[in-house]
């Protein structure tokens, strides 16, 4: 077709009264500019800022280089002496990637497949956070109306923000990734001090560690790693119990290969040797303790030759351990999480009751190179900044069987392993009550066991909201997904908790968000006034402000003093328990009160080698995973593209494996995973090991999907009477994530 | 201001220019009534007469960008499809990845990630053209919407003051020379490419080989230019 160019010029001056005549295309305003330029932040292209990590909870300071608009670099920030000491590790130095990602999530979702499952496309379309709110409040309230609050299921934190919304909407049903993360040592801990799990550890001032698998330097979590390389230094002896070749083994005086399970044993008869040699902390235990006559009584029974058949451990070894411990001052137990002592043996909490009874035996809680409760500057509470009444939360009983446990339930904290039977009763039978709705917040189904229940189990509600970084596991199950303020973005202060062994703050003087992420606590506040509930929201900007101003500092105070406050000095010892006798008590009464045995004592471990499943599991984390979440990092992800079977030479002959073989294996769970084979000394013949954070299966994580395969398909899930079986002596309700037995086959 | 009936053929050529862009900052924008509207009657002439001053002659693909969209008696039902393609094409994609991801820096960068250094430099062309980004603009600069719609204002501004303020002319010539030879030319087939290969909707498709031409036809005329 021609067009002459009359015509064109008649087209473009249509509707055109003055003397601007252009097509109407053109007239409407910019969609993508201000006609002036905004500028949000003083040098937004090239600024250098000290930023509190966000990876993990050791928070190390860091400085954070950006060039171009874009982060280029983070490394250590100097000011920072209790978290990175002056150091970033790999995963703190890689953080900027997530941020970047083109599969990151940007607006809010809705699904438009009304059906859910591993293989279904979701449908995602964007909506608006007004549609989002919108549609999420009206399902609650849907569901309150119907079913009542407790139809309502938050699978969160219990951090501020969660547990606000938990008491507006009024439902019981909160949970979160404690049982498989510290909620053993916690209670533990509570029931011998009256006070909840201390956080530091003065490792540089101690003269002897022991570990039972305690491999805070295998994860590279820098506030602990720093600590340990620094007594290694200062010529601390360390000696390591673990079933396996850890980093803190390999650097280590001393690794002994104890069968799985079984540090009970070991820790009960050091304490026995202690106690009847007399070379405790007389002092000490005399000023702070109560308890020690019965429990010198009690561990009679556990000697070390009775310890040494049931953990390989020879009676000579054990011996000799417990005076070096007993004698060389300071000493020192270190634990976190994942150890023997965390949830993840049925005999775990007596293992961590009895670590606390070892480290009280040699002084070393509250002491110069012991254990520490985090010191805290004083800064007014979220009830004091902004108290509420909630409503009378009517129903109490927990889908979970939580509320059987009372022990837990007086910490507040949440369970999970039992939740998708929880669910799937309530859901499919309404058994105690119906469940609808649930909301997740960063809550990886890969990292629990079983991961299968709990899928099938979300995808039989009515509706889930998931909000996430990225688009992850659980987000695929989603009907609106929202996403989530990454912490390379957010602007605020951080209080130390881990290995604050002074008060320190940190800020937090990010990038700004990308696209149209929202924080967790502006997404609470976004329900709650969506729901009606507006009385409950939170100006969580200025409870921070707050908080700062308490201890008379600001942003401003933080930008301009390399982004730390602290309050340095060693920590004076403060000896006060909250236990009725207001001592550590070696025999627990808030045990005793609530039905338990009071001292610890041995308890064997659940699962032992077969003819089906002759291996014990052993998991393992790598320097540069933090839980599942950094699997969509293509530089991490090449550093070991999928996890291994780790298996002992002897083992690997009896099976026909060769090095960069393939076996398969299997559990009672009756998934088989098959597994890229190594072959290493660095674990017991009768034992496997494998690496955690591997397995994704989310088709929208575009390098982490299908690499290698998630060891929680091996650990089975327990039903609540199977928790109820062991609760008289493992009040915890922990997870038990290692104790399972595995069969290897040559693929 | 000028009478643009009394200038001559490259201000017509320029407008025309404008208008395709514009036009494609649109379809490539998140689907709204807005986009429906844009294939009206007068917004669609107006972008076919642009189309064929320009010496193209693609009106079978604007006819089938167009049909598509009137197979759908209810406009919410092309709506909707044309927003789970949009979101799969340009936000989140299952399987395994954003088909297309709409920014310069995957395609010009070693990294395939948002925010590389091609990012900053058409930020700074941003800034130098004397616009920031809009506050309700929510996404990184360097967006096909936001690209397409720079050089629709670079050129309409020319056309604006031409003969008025020469200087200013000028340097928005100058502005649009490098934005286009240095940075979209470079990426926007790229970028293309993939969503003509693998849009399941049709409208994308077209809209996305209409594009193409285009740009190949920028591409040459920059050329000419220097």
């Amino acid at each position: 077709m021609q067009i002459s160019r009359r015509d064109f010029l008649k087209v473009a001056s249509a509707g055109a009264a003055g003397a601007i005549v252009f097509p109407s295309i053109l007239d409407g305003e910019l969609k993508a500019f201000a006609r002036e330029p905004v500028k949000s932040k003083p040098n937004v292209w090239d600024r250098v800022f000290h930023h509190a990590c966000g990876v993990c909870d050791s928070v190390c300071g860091t400085t954070v280089y950006v060039k171009d608009g874009r982060i280029k670099w983070i490394e250590d920030n100097p000011a920072d002496g209790l978290g990175g000491w002056g150091k970033a590790c790999v995963k703190g130095s890689s953080a900027m990637r997530h941020v970047y990602d083109p599969d990151r999530l940007k607006w809010p979702l809705k699904r438009t497949n009304p059906r859910k499952g591993k293989n279904e496309d979701p449908g995602w379309v964007k909506i608006s956070w007004e549609e989002a709110f919108g549609t999420i409040a009206r399902k609650f309230n849907e569901s309150i109306e119907q079913y009542g609050p407790q139809s309502i299921v938050l699978l969160t934190r219990t951090k501020e923000p969660d547990t606000r919304l938990q008491k507006a909407i009024g439902t019981p049903n909160i949970t979160n990734h404690v049982d498989t993360c510290f909620i053993t040592p916690q209670l533990a801990w509570l029931a011998a001090t009256g006070k909840a799990r201390p956080w530091c550890v003065d490792l540089q001032n101690a003269r002897y560690i022991l570990s039972f698998g305690w491999d805070m330097p295998g994860k590279s979590k820098l506030c602990y790693y720093q600590p340990f390389f620094a007594a290694k230094d200062n010529g601390a002896k360390i000696v390591v119990f673990d079933p396996r070749m850890s980093m803190a083994a390999a650097k280590a005086d001393e690794w002994i290969p104890i069968k799985p399970g079984t540090d009970l044993a070991v820790v009960l008869a050091m304490i026995n040797v202690i106690i009847s040699e007399g070379i405790y902390d007389k002092e000490y235990v005399d000023k702070y303790t109560t308890g020690l006559d019965k429990l010198a009584e009690h561990v009679k029974q556990y000697t070390p030759e009775w310890a040494a058949q049931i953990s390989d451990v020879p009676a000579s070894d054990i011996v000799r351990i417990a005076r070096e411990f007993a004698t060389t001052k300071p000493a020192v137990i270190p634990t976190h999480k994942r150890d023997a002592g965390g949830p993840n043996y049925a005999n775990s909490f007596h293992l961590a009751l009895a670590e606390v009874a070892l480290s009280a035996l040699v002084g070393s809680i509250e002491q110069r190179g012991g254990i520490f409760w985090p010191r805290q500057p004083k800064v007014r509470s979220l009830d004091e900044f902004a108290p509420v009444k909630f409503p009378e939360m009517k129903e109490k009983r927990r889908i979970d069987g939580l509320h059987l446990f009372p022990l837990i339930t007086s910490t507040r904290l949440g369970n999970f392993s039992d939740f998708a039977y929880g669910l799937c009763a309530a859901i499919e039978k309404g058994d105690p009550y119906p469940v609808k709705v649930a909301l997740a917040n960063q809550y990886s189904i890969l990292s629990f066991p079983n991961p299968d229940h709990v899928i099938k189990a979300l995808c039989k509600l009515d509706f889930l909201v998931v909000v996430d970084i990225l688009p992850g596991e659980t987000a695929q199950l989603a009907d609106i997904l929202l996403p989530d303020v990454h912490f390379l973005e957010k602007e605020g202060a951080e209080i130390r908790s881990y290995q604050a062994l002074w008060p320190q703050v940190e800020m937090r003087d990010g990038i700004g968000t990308l696209w149209e992420e929202k924080g967790w606590s502006s997404i609470v506040n976004g329900i709650l006034e969506a729901m009606g509930k507006a009385e409950f929201k939170v100006d969580w900007k200025g409870l921070e402000e707050a908080q700062l101003e308490d201890i008379g500092i600001s942003m401003d105070y933080l930008r301009s003093h390399n982004g730390i406050w602290e309050d340095k000095k060693e920590p004076t010892p403060n000896l006060t328990f909250n236990t009725p006798s207001k001592k550590i008590e070696f025999y627990s009464s808030m045990l005793e009160k609530g039905g338990y045995e009071p001292l610890p004592t041995w308890h064997d471990k659940l699962a032992h080698p077969s003819e089906e499943y002759p291996f014990y599991l052993l998991i393992t984390r790598n320097p540069w995973a933090r839980h599942g979440k950094l699997g969509n990092d293509p530089i991490l992800m090449e550093i070991q593209p999928s996890n291994f079977l780790h298996i002992h030479p002897d083992a690997a002959a009896r099976l026909g494996l060769k090095e960069g073989g393939c076996a398969l294996v299997t559990s009672r769970t009756g998934k088989t995973l098959k597994m890229p084979v190594h072959i290493t000394r660095s674990v017991r013949p009768d034992c496997v090991a494998t690496e955690h954070g591997y397995g994704h299966w989310s088709k929208e994580l575009r390098y982490a999907v299908g690499c290698g395969t998630n060891e929680g398909d091996l650990i089975p899930d327990m039903t609540i009477e199977e928790h109820l079986s062991k609760k008289s002596y493992d009040p915890a309700m922990s997870a038990c994530c290692s104790d399972v037995c595995v069969g290897v086959r040559k693929a | 201001m000028v009478d643009k009936r009394d200038t001559g053929y490259a201000m017509e050529l320029g407008t025309a220019r404008a208008v395709v862009y514009r036009f494609l900052a649109r379809c490539f924008s998140y689907p709204d009534k807005e986009l429906l509207s844009l294939f009206d009657r007068t917004r669609i002439e107006e972008f076919l007469q642009s189309w064929h001053l320009l010496g193209m002659d693609e009106k079978e693909e604007v006819s089938t960008a167009s049909r598509w969209l009137k197979e759908f008696c209810e406009p919410g039902t092309a709506l909707l499809e044309l927003e789970k393609e949009y979101t799969r094409l340009f936000i989140a994609a299952y399987p395994n990845k954003v088909v297309a991801p709409p920014y310069s820096s995957v395609y010009l960068g070693d990294s395939r990630q948002v925010w590389g250094a091609s990012t900053a430099q058409v930020a700074r062309l941003y800034e130098a053209a004397g616009l920031g980004m809009n506050e309700n603009f929510h996404d990184v600069p360097d967006h096909i919407a936001a690209e397409l719609e720079f050089a629709s204002y670079l050129i309409a501004e020319q056309q604006k003051h031409n003969g008025t303020e020469a200087d200013k002319t000028r340097e928005m010539a100058s502005i649009e020379r490098k934005f286009l030879t240095e940075h979209l030319c470079k990426w926007a087939t790229l970028f293309l490419s993939r969503v003509a290969e693998y849009s399941k909707v049709d409208f994308y498709r077209v809209i996305a080989r209409l594009a193409q031409k285009f740009i190949d036809y920028e591409s040459k005329q920059a050329q000419t230019l220097e």
